[in-house]
């Protein structure tokens, strides 16, 4: 995925600049900084705010602050606090932050951890995800192996009364285990399910268990036989 | 000719695997986008699937994956035509059975057992006789077909192309075009078959290996 056959030099900036992009080894980006084009780089770290007009492709990521992708992110891990927005979808392996993620499109982890907001317009897919609530978040579809969308507790303490705020909608949930909390959704499916506090749901069909909080609502819980 | 579908919770009841499989090996790119059809149905929107190709794709998955990790089992499913250097003669076709007697009577030249067909070679053989087999072609448009192939698949360069086989009023022909793309015919037209070349390969992979 990363090209071998280009020089890659490191790229320093601090303070306001702007750079058409390109093949990079480190990145390393203080302040404001607006990329005109593709960046591929090793390693990207940065504090302030980042713009990229193209694709970013990367292997390591640490954001702290805004990152805005015009185009779509691949690589392989991300750390940080901050928001991150990809135009035209989202694959990172390896995810955990603490902020925001929007995407346009897909986005695609083998795990996710987020305390924050997260809003997808396609398929959000996940072998682990592990969602924090702190705001309304939302997917079109979500999918993986594990499943666990609870509210933040940090955030729950921080902003008192506003915990309607803290939900996530969807229109499909399908997981191995799924574990819910806050989450208004069409229809689940899995095979271990528990609908935790706060939830609304259409449509459960479940193949192992079904676990449903006396406050949440699920309107036709079904078992699928083997 | 409509490709019958499978809708992904009875894929689950068939195959037995677990959605976090299905959508791992989605994520790994295993299984191809254009095969995820979204459809209406009277439960909201629904995830179907092409039937025969989406089995065949999951037992080939589960059957390799003690072997190879996913990574490299995606590698090899995407692996563009160039890269097959496979390389038969024409006796050794024969013998493996990969093309039919008759088909490689009519197509393979008769004097040249020895002859050496590029992968490319064979699958235009391997697609006639595919056709062939199913009863869905006559001799003189079988030559029809070979001959189009040769001339045209280099001109895709690579890239992913179908092949329609339609007839209307007794008079048949064939048409390509880059994957994906959505034809309409009028309407004395009937699509007697649609191919892809991801599929015609993967299938002759199969036969190969």
């Amino acid at each position: 995925m990363v090209h071998d056959s280009v020089t890659r030099n490191d790229l320093k900036i601090l303070g306001t600049s702007s750079s058409v992009g390109g093949y990079f080894k480190d990145v390393k980006v203080t302040g404001e900084c607006k990329f005109t084009g593709d960046v591929d780089c090793l390693k990207f770290s940065q504090t302030g705010e980042i713009k990229v007009d193209g694709n970013l492709r990367l292997q390591h990521m640490k954001i702290t602050g805004e990152c805005e992708v015009k185009g779509r992110i691949d690589g392989a891990s991300l750390r940080g606090q901050g928001q991150l927005t990809a135009g035209g979808g989202l694959r990172i392996d390896d995810i955990k932050l603490t902020g925001g993620i929007m995407v346009t499109g897909d986005c695609e982890a083998e795990e996710l951890q987020l305390t924050g907001i997260i809003e997808v317009s396609g398929l959000l897919n996940a072998g682990k995800l592990e969602l924090g609530l702190f705001g309304p978040c939302r997917a079109d579809a979500v999918g993986g192996s594990s499943i666990s969308i609870k509210r933040s507790r940090t955030g729950a303490l921080l902003r008192p009364g506003q915990g309607k705020k803290m939900s996530f909608q969807a229109r499909l949930i399908e997981g191995d285990q799924i574990e819910l909390q806050s989450t208004q959704a069409q229809t689940v499916r899995g095979g271990r399910v528990i609908i935790g506090t706060g939830c609304e749901i259409d449509t459960v069909e479940y193949r192992d268990t079904l676990e449903i909080h006396k406050s949440a609502t699920v309107r036709n819980p079904v078992k699928l036989l083997r | 000719m409509e490709e019958e579908l499978i809708s992904k919770k009875d894929l689950l009841d068939e195959t037995g695997i677990s959605y976090g499989q299905l959508y791992r090996w989605k994520r790994k790119q295993l299984i191809p986008e254009e095969w995820f059809i979204r459809k209406s149905t009277f439960t909201g929107q629904e995830t179907f699937f092409p039937r025969e190709r989406i089995l065949g794709r999951v037992q080939h998955i589960l059957q390799k994956k003690d072997d190879l990790s996913l990574d490299e089992l995606a590698g090899k499913l995407s692996e563009p035509l160039s890269q097959h250097q496979v390389i038969l003669t024409v006796a050794q076709l024969r013998e493996r059975n990969i093309v039919s007697n008759s088909s490689l009577e009519r197509f393979g030249r008769p004097d040249s057992e020895g002859m050496q067909l590029t992968f490319e070679q064979i699958l235009n053989l391997f697609t006639v006789d595919l056709l062939l087999s199913k009863g869905e072609l006559n001799l003189e448009e079988a030559d029809r077909l070979y001959l189009t192939l040769g001339v045209h698949t280099p001109g895709f360069a690579g890239k992913n192309w179908e092949l329609f086989f339609v007839r209307k009023m007794g008079v048949s022909f064939y048409l390509m075009a880059l994957s994906g793309a959505e034809l309409a015919f009028d309407e004395g037209v009937r699509v007697v078959s649609r191919l892809s070349l991801a599929d015609l390969t993967e299938q002759l992979k199969v036969r190969l290996s």
